[in-house]
């Protein structure tokens, strides 16, 4: 008997998943390797493949549920027979998902009180492949027929699903919102994600660091939840709302963890002293050299269509395979088109030219508390060696095959990091 | 490389299989003396003499005969039909003899061409403005093209004429004066049965032949402005069709629009939406659209048969809706 679990590495997961599609059914056989079901996070649609040959025994997550990291989807047994071992305990399941694709404003009904259903031959196709049962959709189209964009709607979820687990929460404070999830009490981690990113970013380096630990994060204005802001078009800008925000929010003290722009935000932050960190972990940070890709940041902010914003979010990682479509789905529908032109200004701003027009080194020799920076050896985005010269009370790390997105390609490592860092702290 | 008008592109091809070969005589109404009505057999007399250019009578039952038992004998005749309205008079010639007789009798082949021309937009009438391909292209054992660009005319009646087969040309009023490059070489040829993207896409994939083909790249155009980004395929080749260049385009597009100037019920249009269903069924995201002339006589007044030709916008509509 082999359990078929998720576990918590590779791409960008959350604590949980919503089952989407088995794409076997109770008592067929599997070959190892051969995918058996498919999850989604709030990021990407996830294909599980049978870790041995057998027979698929026992489905306990059924599509639409929502399970937590680690939870048993499923078994398969040698011999088919069924197996009697209780159902996971569902001390750690939310309650089912809601719909995981918004219903368009104009929706029509495909299929009236067990009429045959109303489908074109590639929705068809393509949901039988996915294991997506054609009764649940929606068409939006006046026809009437589901089509393909109907399908595949319900592996692209809108970034406006709330943060997955127990005890995330998510409010806004002075117009930035903040999400606090964590269970254990003491000084909260602050997390600042790059430019374009958002705090969804932050989920695999959640997922490993543990839910116990307290955790704030942030939306920057004019990313995620946080819609642009007066102001806030500069580095000095977005400082000023984060510290506003925080403030609003009663966090002074905390643990700083920035990544790229999120990074040089954070040494702003702590600089100014309108935040007083514990210590500072900054992630393939913003600010500390003249250097970064502007074909990434011009093509990234002109992207309105999944063809052309793979290519740049590729460039991001080291390993392409965390790029699958439904991540860049994801990406897609989490950025509507205010934000992206916001992005693009705030860009204008920081990158113009494909520059970093910020400078904080020296404000980063002024910060007192622990630092570390890691950066990925790979990164195609902003060079490793800005890492270089930034002050003795620094300590690099440097992870190898790890693109500019270390907290999701090396998740784990970064978490430890962040650990080590805020004990060194005291 | 050499700028010329359809018409000029189309002498050219006659003129150099002419030359390469002396089997190849042309015979048809006015196509001697006068050079034909649109001047595309211009000056072939004078240079070949009238055994090879031969003016007819008007009797075109008794031409497509003549094209079908020449051909037997071992010569390759081009018979030029003037106008494809009086297609029906030929169609026994076609469908009793041409498309039988290599069945019947293993060892004959019929190297013919029928040139002839259809299409409305010109203010001929009812009688002179039909488009008849799928009356032609109905009948198994020939080979139907309808090329929309002088180089191709020039390649593809080249081809029709080496080809082994008896072959339909069909030409548009509209197209003899199109101006543009056709290469000089003597040895260029365009193969019968490929079709050619003539605009590359995503969203939706427009299928034409002859005229509509440019009908189809202003459609992409407007599309485009509402950033819709149609593919147009010309055909090139109306039978044997290019099944790997449709299956290909819908496997990228999932939505398409066919495109006739013939009549809708029976029509050619019809043939291909079909043939879409056949072999890209799985693929297709919303039903084939076609865009065709109503089944109804074409108009001899200009703003009655504006109204009823396909155009443009109509093909844009069409790929509107179905993207819808």
């Amino acid at each position: 008997m082999t359990d078929i679990t998720v576990v918590g590495a590779g791409g960008e997961y959350m604590e949980s998943v919503v089952v989407v599609a088995w794409h076997k059914k109770k008592g067929e056989s599997v070959k190892a390797g051969e995918l058996v079901v498919t999850v989604e996070t709030a990021k990407a649609a996830t294909e599980i493949e049978a870790p041995v040959s057998g027979i698929l025994s026992d489905i306990r997550a059924q599509i639409g549920e929502e399970v937590a990291i680690g939870t048993v989807l499923g078994t398969l047994s040698e011999d088919g027979a069924d197996t009697a071992a209780p159902a996971v305990s569902a001390a750690q399941t939310a309650p089912p998902a809601a719909p995981p694709a918004a219903v368009p404003a104009e929706a029509y009904v495909a299929a009236a009180g067990g009429e045959r259903i109303n489908a074109s031959p590639l929705a068809r196709r393509v949901a039988a492949s996915r294991g997506i049962d054609l009764a649940g959709l929606v068409a939006s189209s006046p026809s009437g027929r589901i089509k393909l964009r109907d399908v595949d709607a319900v592996v692209a979820v809108p970034a406006e699903r709330p943060v997955a687990g127990t005890t995330a929460s998510a409010s806004v404070s002075a117009g930035v919102s903040l999400t606090r999830r964590g269970s254990g009490e003491g000084t909260p981690f602050v997390f600042l994600h790059g430019f374009g990113a958002d705090s969804f970013s932050w989920q695999p380096l959640l997922a490993t660091l543990g839910v116990e630990v307290p955790a704030v994060l942030v939306d920057l204005p004019g990313h995620g939840r946080s819609p642009a802001m007066d102001g806030a078009g500069s580095l000095e800008g977005l400082a000023f709302a984060v510290a506003r925000a925080l403030a609003g929010a009663g966090i002074e003290q905390c643990h700083l963890v920035g990544h790229s722009l999120g990074g040089a935000v954070a040494i702003a932050l702590a600089e100014a002293g309108r935040l007083a960190p514990l210590s500072l972990t900054l992630i393939a940070p913003a600010g500390l050299g003249p250097d970064i890709d502007g074909d990434f940041i011009s093509g990234f902010c002109r992207a309105t269509r999944a063809e052309s914003l793979k290519p740049w979010l590729l460039r991001l990682f080291a390993d392409p395979t965390i790029v699958t479509p439904g991540y860049v789905q994801a990406a897609l529908n989490g950025r509507g088109d205010a934000l992206r032109q916001a992005q693009a200004a705030l860009a204008g701003r920081i990158f113009p030219d494909g520059t970093q027009a910020v400078e904080m080194r020296c404000a980063l020799r002024r910060v007192a508390v622990p630092q570390k920076i890691i950066w990925g050896e790979g990164d195609r985005i902003i060079p490793m060696r800005h890492a270089l010269g930034t002050g003795p009370q620094a300590g690099i790390h440097l992870l190898p095959n790890v693109g500019h997105m270390p907290h999701v390609e090396a998740a784990a490592t970064v978490a430890r990091l962040v650990l080590q860092n805020a004990r060194s702290a005291g | 490389m050499a700028m010329m008008r359809y018409a000029e592109a189309l002498n050219r091809a006659l003129r150099e299989e002419m030359q390469r070969d002396s089997n190849v005589f042309l015979f048809g109404e006015d196509i001697a003396r006068y050079g034909g009505v649109f001047k595309v057999t211009k000056g072939l007399m004078e240079e070949f003499g009238e055994s090879r250019v031969r003016d007819t009578p008007i009797s075109e039952q008794t031409l497509a005969a003549m094209a079908v038992t020449a051909s037997m004998t071992g010569t390759r005749p081009v018979l030029e039909i003037m106008y494809a309205d009086f297609m029906p008079l030929v169609l026994d010639a076609l469908i009793n003899q041409a498309s039988i007789y290599e069945y019947l009798w293993p060892n004959v082949t019929m190297p013919f061409v029928l040139r002839t021309q259809g299409g409305g937009g010109a203010g001929a009438g009812a009688q002179h403005s039909k488009s008849l391909d799928s009356l032609v292209a109905h009948i198994p054992g020939i080979k139907v093209v309808a090329p929309v660009t002088p180089a191709d005319a020039k390649g593809l009646l080249k081809s029709a004429i080496r080809d082994s087969q008896p072959v339909v040309f069909l030409e548009h009023k509209l197209l003899y004066n199109l101006r543009d490059e056709v290469p000089d070489d003597a040895d260029f040829t365009v193969p019968i049965g490929k079709a050619k993207t003539v605009r590359e896409g995503a969203d939706i994939s427009i299928f034409a032949t002859s005229r509509m083909v440019l009908e189809s790249q202003k459609a992409a155009e407007l599309l485009a402005q509402d950033g819709i980004s149609a593919e147009v395929i010309d055909l090139r080749t109306l039978r044997p069709l290019d099944l790997d260049a449709i299956t290909a385009s819908i496997a990228k597009t999932h939505h398409a629009v066919v495109v006739n100037e013939g009549w809708r019920f029976c029509g050619y249009a019809a043939e291909l939406s079909a043939t879409i269903m056949d072999f890209a069924f799985d693929d297709l995201d919303a039903p084939v659209a076609r865009v065709t002339l109503p089944d109804m006589p074409v108009p001899y007044s200009e703003p009655l048969e504006l109204a009823v030709l396909p155009n443009a916008a109509r093909i844009a509509d069409a790929a509107r809706a179905t993207l819808k």
